[in-house]
């Protein structure tokens, strides 16, 4: 495999990048959640708490010293994989996220799986011919995609599927690693739900793709050939709608790593996006930090190899800076 | 023979169609728009027009299905559901606006900024928008609206933050282009300054992208709100939204399903006549698009 000088520079640029970027991320997430009023340490102390108590918890995390200093002291450890530990259990907090991040990363691959099945297709059916009810009917089921209310959808779902007739579960996780076909099961109502905006969003963009990929110029050559159509669109229009998928699928990945939040709540699924909530509902502010940060850098992570991933399979690419 | 001689040959005006007539002619824009303009007054309207009041509870009268006296139904404090849905309309709608009208007013000059001094300042800016765009939105706003004291104001503002970078980046661009303009080095060398610049001349070409991308995000905007308000960390009570009746219904899920229905759909409704009004707004300002 050749990669181009143009794509080599553009990937050593994009990787160059990424150090910025995490570091205005940390700053970010970290300045947002510290210009909170009131003092953590008094309300980690409980009720009724003595003066020397509320001062001891302030020592032992650091908050009586200057917030720059506090986020250097605390960007510094994340570098080093210690992103301190929760005010609530004194768990460390990397330790958290790589428990429950399996979950939330089941879900949303699950989900992405669930989209591309049912959008590449519908995508391609209705580029093929323009206006007809296939058409139509992907145009009606991408609009609905994005407008409705995912959440909303899971809770219908578990209504009729886990309540009235119990097919699936309503709410709970099982990890993949120790029961594969349990983790499906259990998995299949919430990743239908977060699949919604991903199916609609691949149904367009893929028929978009399919339909300038079909009005070119060679497909009209091969179609002059004498090549019937089916044999263009499968033989020829396929290939060249990579770069679609790739770039819809990165897109969707980031916005499902958000609405997992919700999603996790209504399943009671034990991921990232519920402890959040648990976190965020307890004040337990290292925890937030901690996971904005990891989900961040997971996200920025993604979005490069993507772009490293277009690079390697189309040399004509450059990306913006 | 003068030229006064020849006859004049008639000039065939074709009649361009006015942006009113193309619009009446699109029933999607016409049905999102009316829909719209219909919520707004339901929500204007809601203390005069609501049947009962939303946050007086009934304690003859729980959990009961769709009826004479309650056409929707109560919920488990007895409450009536279609007083609360149309209560519900203005927090909602509100935070959806003004999550995207935060995202405009902190977007818009930051994307100007950055295109029209580039250079460092451009870079860092760059960067700092590419930080902001690589938080996961909900995952980011329940933390910011959490640690921050849980209410409408932190969760829209949490919202409008993410969605600022990205009309930074749309107006970054725009004004990367107008920038090149032969108007804005005439401009330029009849010595106006560099904010007269940007606000006489690149603003209003930038400004309409910025628009436009503003409707498309409406939806999304509906969507995150609610979110928000069912996990809690939005609308507070005595108010209630949308999002904030779906999470009473969520819990209440076994013993009356049909609780979930009202405010989903209305939510659904909602976001479909945004993406409407987001679309028709593209076509009519959007002079690149096709008129479809």
């Amino acid at each position: 495999m050749i990669i181009s000088k143009a794509s080599q520079r553009m990937i050593g640029r994009r990787l160059l990048q990424f150090v910025p970027v995490v570091f205005c991320v940390a700053f970010i997430a970290f300045f947002l959640l510290n210009i909170a009023p009131g003092d953590p340490a008094e309300l980690l102390a409980g009720e009724f708490p003595t003066e020397e108590r509320i001062e001891e918890i302030r020592q032992y995390y650091g908050f009586d010293r200057p917030l720059v200093v506090q986020f250097a002291d605390w960007f510094g450890s994340a570098l080093q994989g210690d992103l301190s530990e929760s005010l609530l259990t004194r768990e460390p907090v990397l330790d958290i996220i790589i428990s429950r991040f399996p979950y939330t990363l089941f879900m949303v691959v699950y989900a992405m799986v669930i989209a591309t099945v049912i959008a590449v297709p519908l995508g391609i059916a209705a580029a093929a011919k323009p206006g007809s009810w296939w058409d139509s009917a992907a145009a009606a089921i991408s609009s609905f995609g994005v407008a409705v209310p995912y959440f909303w959808v899971g809770m219908v779902l578990v209504a009729i599927f886990a309540l009235k007739y119990p097919i699936f579960p309503a709410t709970g996780a099982v990890p993949f690693g120790e029961d594969p076909w349990g983790a499906i099961h259990a998995a299949t109502l919430p990743a239908i739900a977060l699949a919604m905006s991903g199916i609609a969003e691949v149904t367009r963009q893929m028929r978009a793709a399919m339909i300038e990929v079909l009005s070119s110029q060679y497909v009209r050559t091969l179609r002059a050939k004498g090549l019937s159509r089916r044999k263009v669109l499968f033989r020829h229009g396929l290939r060249n709608v990579g770069i679609t998928v790739i770039t819809v699928i990165t897109l969707v990945f980031n916005r499902k790593i958000g609405a997992t939040v919700v999603l996790e709540t209504v399943f009671a699924i034990p991921g990232v996006g519920s402890t959040m909530v648990h976190a965020a509902v307890n004040k337990d502010y290292l925890v937030v930090q901690g996971i904005i940060l990891v989900m961040a850098m997971v996200v920025i992570t993604v979005n490069l190899l993507a772009d490293i991933l277009y690079a390697v399979i189309d040399p004509r690419v450059e990306i913006e800076t | 023979m003068t030229i006064a001689d020849i006859p004049a040959t008639p000039v065939r005006r074709e009649r361009e169609p006015t942006r009113v007539g193309w619009l009446i002619r699109q029933p999607k824009a016409v049905l999102s728009i009316g829909f719209l303009l219909f919520l707004i007054c339901i929500a204007l309207l809601a203390p005069l027009i609501a049947p009962y009041d939303p946050t007086k509870p009934d304690f003859g009268a729980l959990l009961q299905g769709p009826s004479a006296a309650h056409w929707l139904g109560t919920d488990d404090l007895g409450r009536d559901i279609l007083s609360r849905l149309m209560h519900g309309a203005g927090p909602s709608l509100l935070s959806a606006f003004a999550s995207v009208g935060l995202g405009v007013a902190i977007g818009v000059p930051i994307g100007l900024l950055a295109g029209f001094l580039g250079g460092w300042t451009d870079t860092i800016i760059s960067r700092i928008l590419d930080a902001l765009l690589s938080f996961p939105t909900i995952l980011f706003a329940v933390g910011v609206a959490g640690v921050l004291g849980p209410s409408m104001l932190t969760g829209l503002v949490a919202l409008g933050v993410l969605f600022s970078p990205q009309f930074a980046r749309l107006v970054r661009a725009r004004t990367l282009v107008v920038r090149q303009e032969l108007y804005v080095d005439a401009a330029r060398a009849f010595g106006a300054s560099t904010n007269r610049i940007l606000v006489r001349h690149v603003l209003p070409n930038a400004a309409q992208s910025a628009i436009v991308h503003g409707g498309l995000l409406l939806a999304i905007a509906l969507l995150a709100e609610s979110s928000l308000s069912f996990l809690g960390f939005g609308v507070q009570p005595p108010w209630t939204s949308w999002g904030a009746m779906l999470a009473r219904a969520y819990a209440y899920m076994e013993a009356a399903p049909y609780l979930m229905f009202p405010p989903g759909i209305m939510i659904l409704l909602t976001a479909l006549s945004f993406n409407g009004l987001g679309e028709t707004m593209r076509v009519l300002l959007d002079p690149q698009s096709p008129k479809a």
